[in-house]
């Protein structure tokens, strides 16, 4: 326990050691915090759904509405501070699906690397890779009804085969190594190889690239919200928010710009976080 | 040089054989959709006769693989199938929305390289310093900031507020004519002598390419700082340092050369994924494009032609794949002798 508290205490020390990552490290605090507690803190919680106020619509920002109000009269705070969960679930999902896929593909078809099975698997990863991941989540979005969910899954079929070469690199160099050869010698099994020899090596690139990756997963969400692809109205959404709002402009610089903000806001809190986790790794390799 | 031709016919079977992957998978994709095709590309009103007749002509009775073999087939002799949307064959839409992409794709790739390398080189030579700091600061924003964002502030900035850029959108004003040679704009209209009408386009063309583009300069001009950084503390250069080789002959010869290698090669995968991007810039700034194009086929779930896109823009991808392989094996003599893969 003493050591765990030691290893971590240095982590935070590496981390740390960059002032920006803790700018970073508060932005998604303040974000994830934002998103539990929705319902408490957006002033208006019920104008996240279909509610409807002529009287107060398309206002600009005053002091009973701080970031002014959309064409149904409704609060855009509390609509951007209500799109915060949405958001954030579909990198967790989004994350936690493809990168144990992608890691399983990679590292079976390292371990297996030259044989007919690491062709095929590492082919249909090229194949992945040769569209433009946004066109290809377009397509797939476009295929199936538009829906929160089903935008999650487009994004997730076209990310896991970027883990999956990651995986495959790294597996392929370490199946000569004298711990794997061990391993076999003993008789482990391909779960035991892959869960217990490779894994562990690969932590810290994986999670490095996860960190980065988060907010590329929410630009993507984004776009694809902002084409019509994700979440429905009347829930909000960062991306519909805008493509809504876009069609207002100049006059309704507000509907456009505080959505607009709040991606740049979050992305780059993610970004520079995942750039002070990427250190703490670094340091460690070194 | 040998071992250049060698891997470069090596690369191309490979290229061959993702090309085939990626047919499969669009085919898949035009077969998943709910639905009788046939009686999608009918309509409602169709008797059951003409759909079954349809049917049989089209194939849609014989087993899987041997339709795909008819698609491929048809595919392959420019048959993209017919649009729903627009009633006409899918090749003719793209051949007539296409190089308006083109055309975005290059000005958004093209002159960018220059702003890239002077960011990525300033920030270098005056390594944290203040150029070098801007660099990191803006970096850090522009890359935060997904390109249909920056076309909305580039829209509001310039086009509303301040009245410098045309922010209707478009290709080029009403009222200019400009010839149709190579299908883009700008060039055909400097090959008519029509300066005016190519002034017009290029203002037209500046706000959609700077928001494609603008957050792919940040990131590639912070790879050319980070790998001149790096490069400058190689043993190398402190050798041809020592040796009184002028400090400029040392820049431009030793130090950028290999340093630019790495952004190459993400520079081409960025200059593919821009058409990704295009889909929702080009719907900002109605740019009558295939992007824009595809966009709308996805709405009115047109799916023929949104699996010709997907096909075209995969097949682009590869290309450019492909050229970023090649461009790299020429920066790069470890490449060519097989050093390093």
């Amino acid at each position: 326990m003493n050591r765990f508290a030691e290893k971590l205490k240095r982590s935070w020390f590496k981390f740390a050691e960059s002032k920006i990552s803790i700018v970073g490290l508060v932005i998604v605090l303040a974000v994830v915090l934002l998103a539990v507690f929705a319902p408490l803190v957006a002033p208006y919680y019920d104008h996240c759904g279909a509610y409807v106020n002529f009287a107060d619509a398309n206002k600009a920002p005053c002091s009973q509405y701080l970031l002014g109000t959309d064409l149904m009269g409704r609060d855009i705070l509390s609509r951007l501070i209500g799109s915060l969960r949405s958001t954030l679930l579909m990198s967790v999902i989004v994350l936690s699906i493809s990168v144990p896929v992608g890691f399983i593909v990679g590292s079976i078809a390292g371990y297996y690397k030259g044989s007919l099975l690491d062709t095929i698997l590492m082919r249909i990863t090229d194949i992945f890779l040769s569209i433009p991941s946004l066109v290809l989540a377009m397509a797939i979005a476009a295929v199936l009804e538009p829906s929160l969910k089903n935008s999650m899954l487009a994004i997730t079929v076209m990310w896991w085969p970027w883990y999956a070469r990651l995986a495959y690199g790294i597996a392929s160099s370490m199946k000569a190594e004298n711990f794997i050869i061990y391993a076999e010698l003993t008789g482990a099994k391909l779960p035991h190889i892959i869960f217990r020899e490779f894994l562990p090596n690969c932590i810290s690139p994986v999670l490095t690239k996860m960190t980065l990756d988060v907010g590329y997963v929410i630009i993507t969400g984004a776009s694809l919200s902002f084409a019509g692809l994700g979440e429905q109205a009347p829930k909000p959404a960062l991306g519909n928010m805008i493509s809504t709002g876009i069609d207002y402009l100049p006059g309704s610089w507000w509907m456009t710009i505080f959505p607009a903000v709040t991606i740049i806001l979050i992305v780059l809190g993610f970004n520079l976080l995942g750039d002070g986790i990427s250190n703490i790794f670094n340091m460690e390799d070194n | 040089m040998s071992s250049i031709i060698k891997s470069t016919v090596k690369r191309l079977l490979w290229a061959v054989v993702v090309l085939l992957g990626l047919s499969v998978m669009i085919f898949s994709l035009l077969r998943i959709i709910p639905g009788d095709p046939a009686r999608m590309a009918l309509g409602e009103t169709a008797s059951e006769e003409a759909v079954a007749l349809y049917r049989e002509e089209m194939h849609y009775n014989d087993p899987l693989p041997i339709q795909y073999g008819y698609w491929l087939k048809g595919v392959l002799q420019g048959d993209l199938g017919m649009s729903i949307n627009t009633k006409r064959p899918v090749l003719q839409d793209v051949k007539e929305f296409l190089p308006a992409t083109l055309e975005l794709v290059l000005w958004a790739s093209i002159p960018p390289i220059f702003v890239t390398l002077f960011f990525g080189i300033a920030a270098a030579m005056y390594k944290n310093r203040w150029p070098d700091y801007l660099l990191r600061f803006t970096g850090y924003i522009a890359i935060a900031t997904p390109s249909f964002v920056w076309a909305v502030f580039l829209l509001l900035i310039f086009g509303f507020w301040f009245h410098i850029l045309p922010s209707i959108g478009g290709r080029i004003s009403l009222g200019y004519q400009v010839p149709a040679v190579t299908n883009l704009v700008i060039l055909d209209a400097i090959l008519a002598g029509d300066w005016a009408a190519a002034w017009d386009a290029f203002l037209h063309i500046i706000l959609p390419a700077t928001a494609l583009s603008i957050g792919h300069v940040m990131q590639e001009a912070r790879i050319i700082r980070s790998a001149m950084v790096d490069n400058s503390g190689k043993d190398y250069i402190t050798m041809i340092t020592s040796q009184g080789v002028p400090a400029r002959v040392i820049n431009q010869k030793y130090l950028l050369r290999p340093s630019v290698i790495s952004a190459v090669s993400i520079m081409g995968l960025d200059i593919a994924g821009m058409f990704g991007n295009a889909f929702l810039v080009e719907s900002i700034f109605n740019w009558p494009g295939l992007s824009r194009y595809a966009l709308n086929a996805i709405m009115g779930k047109d799916i023929n032609a949104v699996c010709a896109v997907v096909l075209i823009y995969g097949v682009i991808f590869i290309l450019m794949n492909f050229l970023v392989d090649t461009v790299v094996l020429i920066l790069d003599p470890r490449m060519r002798q097989g050093r390093s893969s």
